[in-house]
C-alpha cells in the first residue's frame, strides 16, 4: 500500500507541522507510514543538513549547495525511501526534488535542465505520487513565521507535537532577500501548474486546521482511487498497528 | 596557468605538487596549491563526511555528489579568482580523479559523471594534467610505510585500484594534448625533474 507524498513550499508555510499532522492522521487509520525530510533522513543527510544550514558556510556557492542537497537526496532515496516504499509504507517527505528546482533553479538561477538531469541521477528517477504545495501569496508571512513571530493564533497543542529539531530556526536561507523568496514562490506555482496530476496547491495562509483538513481530504481521495479495495483497513501485519483497533467503515473515514 | 596532477594513491602527487609549487615560487610566481577534496571551509567539512570510516554504506552517487560539491566550492572560491589575477594554480587531484575513481573504479556511468563534473567546475579544465603512473600494489605499500592514515577509500580492493589505473591510462589516450605521463617508480628528485621538463615543454607549446 505504498504511496510517496512530498510537501513543498516556501519558508514558514507550515510544511513541517502538516507533515506531522498527516502522519498522525494516517497512522490512526492504520497505515504504515514513514515521516522524513530533506536534507536529512539519514546519518549522512543529517550531517549535510547541518553543514548547509550552518551560518559559517554562508559563502557556499549555489552549485556546491545544489550538489550537497543532491548528495543527501541520493543517500536518502537509496537508504530510506525506496526500501520503505518497497515495504508498503506511505512515505511523507518534507521537501524533495522540487525544492532544488525552485531554490537552486529559479531562486539562484542555475540551469534548470541540468538540475533536472542531475536530480534524476540522484533519485534514479523516483518521483512522488502526490505533492502538496503550501502556497503563501504573501511571502513575508512565511519569513516572519520562521522568526517565531505569530501572525495568526496557532491551534492549541500543535507546537508540542513538532519532532525534535524541527522548530523554527534562523538559518542561512532566511538572511537572503524577499525577492529571492518571491522567485521561489512563483517557481513553485509554475511547477504545480505544469503537473496538475501530481500537485495539489493549498492556501497556506489558512489556519493549521483548515490546511490539515484539505490535505486529509486529498490524501483520502488519492488512497481511495489507488487502493479502492483496501480503503481504511489497517494491515495487522504492519508494525505499530494495534490489534484492538476497530475497523472504520469507509463512509466514516471520508467524513473529514 | 592551471595545472593538475593526477595518479593513484602513493604515486607521490602531493610531494610532486609541493615541489613544483616551490620551484615556481622561487622564480617569483604567485602559486596556489589545491588539494581535493577540501581546500575551502565548506570543502573541508565535506571531506570529513567523505573520509569518515563510519560512513561505509554511503551510496555511490551520494559520494560523487559530495566530491563534486567540494570541487564546485573550490573552483568558485579559490581557482577561478586566482586564475583571474594571473596566479599559477596547481591542483593535487581534480576532475579527472572523479572519472578515474568513480567512473572506471566504481563503474558509474561516465556520461553521468561528465555531466556532474562539468556542472561543478563550470567547464574549467587545466591546460596541463600530469599523470604519475605507478602499479597499485606499490602505491598502497608506499602510503602505509609513510604512516598515512588508513581511510575508508583505502579499504577498497586491489582490483578497484587496478581499474582506476586503467581508467587513467584511457583518459590519457582520449586527450593526449592535455595529459603528460610521468613514471613515478623512481626517486622523488628524478620524478620532479621530469615534471618540470613537462611543464616547460607545455609552456613553450602555448607560447
Amino acid at each position: 500500500m505504498s504511496l510517496f507524498i512530498t510537501f513543498e513550499g516556501p519558508e514558514g508555510s507550515g510544511k513541517t507541522t502538516q507533515v506531522v499532522l498527516l502522519g498522525r492522521y494516517l497512522r490512526r487509520k492504520g497505515y504504515s507510514i514513514h515521516l522524513t525530510r530533506e536534507p536529512g533522513g539519514t546519518d549522512i543527510g543529517n550531517r549535510i543538513r547541518k553543514l548547509v544550514l550552518d551560518l559559517d558556510t554562508r559563502n557556499m556557492c549555489p552549485r556546491a549547495e545544489l550538489l550537497l542537497f543532491l548528495a543527501a537526496r541520493a543517500q536518502h532515496v537509496e537508504e530510506v525511501i525506496k526500501p520503505k516504499l518497497a515495504a508498503g509504507c506511505i512515505v511523507i517527505c518534507d521537501r524533495y526534488v522540487d525544492s532544488s528546482v525552485a531554490y537552486q533553479g529559479y531562486g539562484h538561477g542555475l540551469d534548470k535542465q541540468i538540475i533536472s538531469q542531475v536530480s534524476d541521477i540522484a533519485t534514479g528517477g523516483l518521483m512522488p505520487n502526490l505533492t502538496f504545495l503550501l502556497n503563501l501569496e504573501d511571502v513575508e508571512i512565511g519569513l516572519r513565521r520562521r522568526l517565531g513571530i505569530q501572525t495568526k493564533p496557532q491551534v492549541e497543542g500543535v507546537r508540542q507535537i513538532a519532532l525534535p529539531g524541527f522548530g523554527p530556526q534562523w538559518d542561512r536561507f532566511d538572511i537572503e532577500d524577499l525577492e529571492f523568496h518571491t522567485r521561489v514562490r512563483d517557481a513553485y506555482v509554475a511547477l504545480a501548474r505544469a503537473e496538475p496530476a501530481r500537485w495539489i496547491i493549498i492556501d497556506a495562509s489558512q489556519s493549521v486546521r483548515g490546511v490539515a483538513r484539505q490535505i486529509r481530504k486529498n490524501v483520502s481521495q488519492r488512497l481511495a482511487n489507488t487502493f479502492p479495495v483496501c480503503l481504511s483497513r489497517p494491515s495487522l501485519q504492519e508494525p505499530g498497528a494495534m490489534a484492538t483497533e476497530v475497523f472504520e467503515r469507509p463512509s466514516a473515514s471520508l467524513s473529514n | 596557468m592551471f595545472i593538475s596532477i593526477e595518479g593513484p594513491d602513493g604515486s607521490g602527487k602531493t610531494t610532486q605538487a609541493n615541489l613544483l609549487a616551490s620551484y615556481f615560487r622561487k622564480q617569483g610566481y604567485d602559486v596556489i596549491l589545491t588539494c581535493e577534496p577540501g581546500g575551502t571551509f565548506v570543502g573541508d567539512q565535506i571531506r570529513a563526511v567523505l573520509h569518515d570510516p563510519r560512513n561505509t554504506m554511503m551510496d555511490a552517487h551520494a559520494e560523487i555528489l559530495l566530491f563534486s560539491a567540494s570541487r564546485a566550492q573550490l573552483v568558485r572560491e579559490v581557482i577561478q579568482p586566482a586564475l583571474a589575477v594571473g596566479k599559477i594554480v596547481i591542483s593535487d587531484r581534480y576532475a579527472d580523479s572523479t572519472l578515474a575513481y568513480q567512473g572506471y573504479g566504481r563503474s558509474l556511468n561516465l556520461e553521468t559523471l561528465r555531466t556532474i563534473t562539468t556542472f561543478a567546475t563550470d567547464g574549467l579544465m587545466p591546460i596541463l594534467t600530469i599523470y604519475l603512473d605507478i602499479a597499485p600494489q606499490e602505491g598502497l605499500q608506499r602510503r602505509r610505510l609513510n604512516g598515512d592514515e588508513w581511510n575508508r577509500l583505502d579499504a577498497e580492493t586491489l582490483e578497484f585500484h587496478q581499474r582506476v589505473r586503467a581508467g587513467y591510462l584511457e583518459l590519457v589516450r582520449q586527450e593526449p594534448q592535455r595529459w603528460a605521463v610521468v613514471e613515478a617508480t623512481r626517486s622523488i628528485e628524478e620524478v620532479q625533474a621530469e615534471v618540470r621538463q613537462v611543464v616547460h615543454a607545455r609552456l613553450r607549446r602555448e607560447a
